[in-house]
């Protein structure tokens, strides 16, 4: 069993999986919680964030306030209808469309499409949210530049906010222009819809706690266009009212994610920054950009390593034919990390607690 | 009772039967079903089943299960393919040792293309694979595209009495939607219009 914040203490929590995902648990005070994105066990396919909690023995029905969907990704999104199922008192909240009516047609025409791809489960999920949703009439916060998604007054003296600073009014606009092309273009059930550059509509998160600041970086990336990504934020975002103790790093550490203006202009030298690796592909983050964190701060910390990953352990015979016919397989490891930073939300002085639990690891000390 | 040996497999008898063990020989079928057959050429037979198949139900003469001490601990696909063609002809053509997935395409590179599998053989974790366009059939290659979700299925042929290791790439094909398809989605964006509230 793992120990509760106080009720004065701020958490933030990151846990990775490796390649299936990331997730975000916040304690805002009082044993009042609030969970960012989701992931799963891709063995057992239990939500991590629901786990997490429950070591922590919260009644996750009564003291989860909200729960935010940075994006519409496989790597955010798997486990979240069962994590919102469970947290009934929990409000919803995702990036905002303009036109709600013609949004909701192109979630329901990619329902069907989902039904037929079983691979398509993110869509899954994102149905299954609305339709609990609507069975609870609570309503759905959307989400965007410069806005208040949950207040909480801890004591007299604390109080914590969370609010959303993207997706940016121009990127909302965009999106609904891509969704009337989407709709449009309707490709057959036998192809996976594709969204364009998604991680510019993410959800980034700032949080007021107490005396303290944090921002969570969601998939946000640096786009041409200042009005949106994360020059937007640098150039508009009017609720950041002091430099930040706490970055979880977008995108997992990748080189577009990076704004060299949001270290200089909107965190604290030596900042906390987390992140998690993605092990597909050439994987990410890459060392050049892992140096480059290490540079601007040495308290980098990231919820496993990069793993050069092989095929899957399987029956020797098949082994055999993938080894023959020169098959370029490599399994997408699963391996939990979690990184735990706990604050006195009352003491502005205080430094943030960092405790590494399974897989993560303190990268500055590893790097040198 | 007798039966076509090729009809015996497709037909819904086994997958009707509500045993577990008949529910995995269903399966089994599909798979057969859904790839194999598709590209391999099964001669039809006429020769009635051996014993490893009788009749479940006096009522129909086509209603078979499969015999439960054949299943022994051994593979039940395995031993499905071995008891089923053996004893009827050696020219059959039967796969052991599969290992199936679906995957959709992630990237298209110039002579490749990467994509995501998930294991529907033994689930859990997923893979990434990279195919080399060469990999992929002529008559599936136009198929190749970004979220494209196809079948790879690789296992043990045994043709003629002979061995040899495959491996199968198959691109679902495009369906069409349908009017209730549509109207179904229609009134689903409308029904969630009116009942979700927004903030």
């Amino acid at each position: 069993m793992l120990d509760s914040p106080n009720y004065n203490e701020a958490e933030i929590t990151l846990i990775g999986t490796g390649g299936y995902g990331e997730a975000i648990l916040i304690h805002i005070g009082n044993n009042n919680w609030v969970i960012v994105d989701s992931c799963i066990d891709p063995r057992t396919k239990s939500p991590l964030t629901l786990e997490y909690l429950k070591e922590l023995n919260v009644d996750v029905a009564k003291n989860v306030k909200l729960i935010i969907c940075t994006h519409w990704h496989d790597d955010h999104i798997l486990g979240i209808s069962k994590v919102l199922e469970a947290c009934k008192s929990a409000k919803l909240s995702f990036a905002k469309a303009h036109d709600k009516d013609k949004f909701l047609r192109f979630v329901a025409f990619d329902l069907d499409k989902a039904r037929v791809e079983r691979a398509n489960s993110s869509t899954l999920e994102f149905n299954r949210c609305l339709d609990i949703m609507v069975e609870r009439g609570i309503p759905i916060v959307g989400a965007v530049e410069n806005r208040v998604l949950l207040t909480l007054n801890v004591s007299p003296a604390i109080v914590s906010k969370v609010f959303s600073l993207s997706p940016s009014d121009l990127t909302v606009e965009k999106f609904d222009h891509e969704i009337s092309q989407l709709i449009t273009q309707y490709g057959p059930p036998s192809k996976k819809m594709t969204i364009n550059s998604p991680n510019a509509k993410s959800v980034a998160i700032f949080l007021k706690l107490g005396e303290h600041r944090a921002i969570l970086g969601a998939d946000l990336e640096v786009s041409r266009d200042s009005q949106e990504g994360w020059m937007n934020i640098v150039n508009n975002a009017q609720i950041i009212d002091r430099k930040s103790s706490l970055f979880k790093i977008p995108h997992h550490g990748s080189k577009n994610g990076y704004c060299k203006k949001v270290w200089d202009v909107l965190l604290k030298e030596d900042t906390v920054a987390k992140l998690t690796p993605w092990n597909k592909g050439n994987g990410l983050p890459d060392p050049d950009m892992l140096n480059r964190y290490c540079s601007l701060t040495e308290k980098v910390f990231m919820t496993s390593a990069h793993i050069n990953s092989k095929p899957k352990s399987r029956d020797r015979q098949i082994e055999k034919i993938i080894k023959k016919l020169n098959y370029r397989l490599q399994e997408i490891k699963y391996k939990k990390g979690i990184i735990r930073c706990r604050i006195p939300m009352d003491d502005a002085n205080s430094e943030w607690q960092v405790k590494l639990m399974g897989s993560a690891l303190n990268v500055f000390s590893a790097l040198h | 009772m007798s039966t076509s040996l090729v009809e015996a497999p497709v037909t819904n008898n086994f997958m009707t039967d509500k045993s577990a063990e008949s529910d995995e020989i269903g399966n089994f079928i599909k798979f057969i079903k859904s790839d194999i057959v598709a590209n391999i050429n099964f001669e039809k037979t006429t020769k009635t089943a051996n014993d490893n198949l009788s009749s479940s139900n006096s009522d129909s003469d086509n209603e078979l299960t499969f015999d439960s001490k054949v299943t022994g601990n051994k593979g039940l696909a395995d031993i499905f393919n071995r008891k089923l063609f053996l004893g009827y002809s050696d020219d059959r053509v039967y796969f052991s040792k599969t290992q199936k997935w679906i995957g959709h395409v992630t990237c298209i590179n110039e002579q490749s293309f990467e994509a995501k599998l998930e294991d529907l053989t033994a689930s859990g974790t997923n893979e990434t694979v990279e195919f080399d366009f060469d990999d992929i059939s002529e008559e599936d290659k136009p198929l190749i595209d970004i979220g494209a979700t196809f079948y790879w299925s690789l296992g043990y042929s045994h043709e003629n009495g002979q061995v040899s290791k495959k491996s199968i790439i198959r691109f679902q094909r495009i369906l069409t939607w349908d009017e209730d398809c549509l109207n179904n989605a229609a009134e689903r964006a409308n029904r969630l219009s009116t009942n979700l509230n927004w903030e």
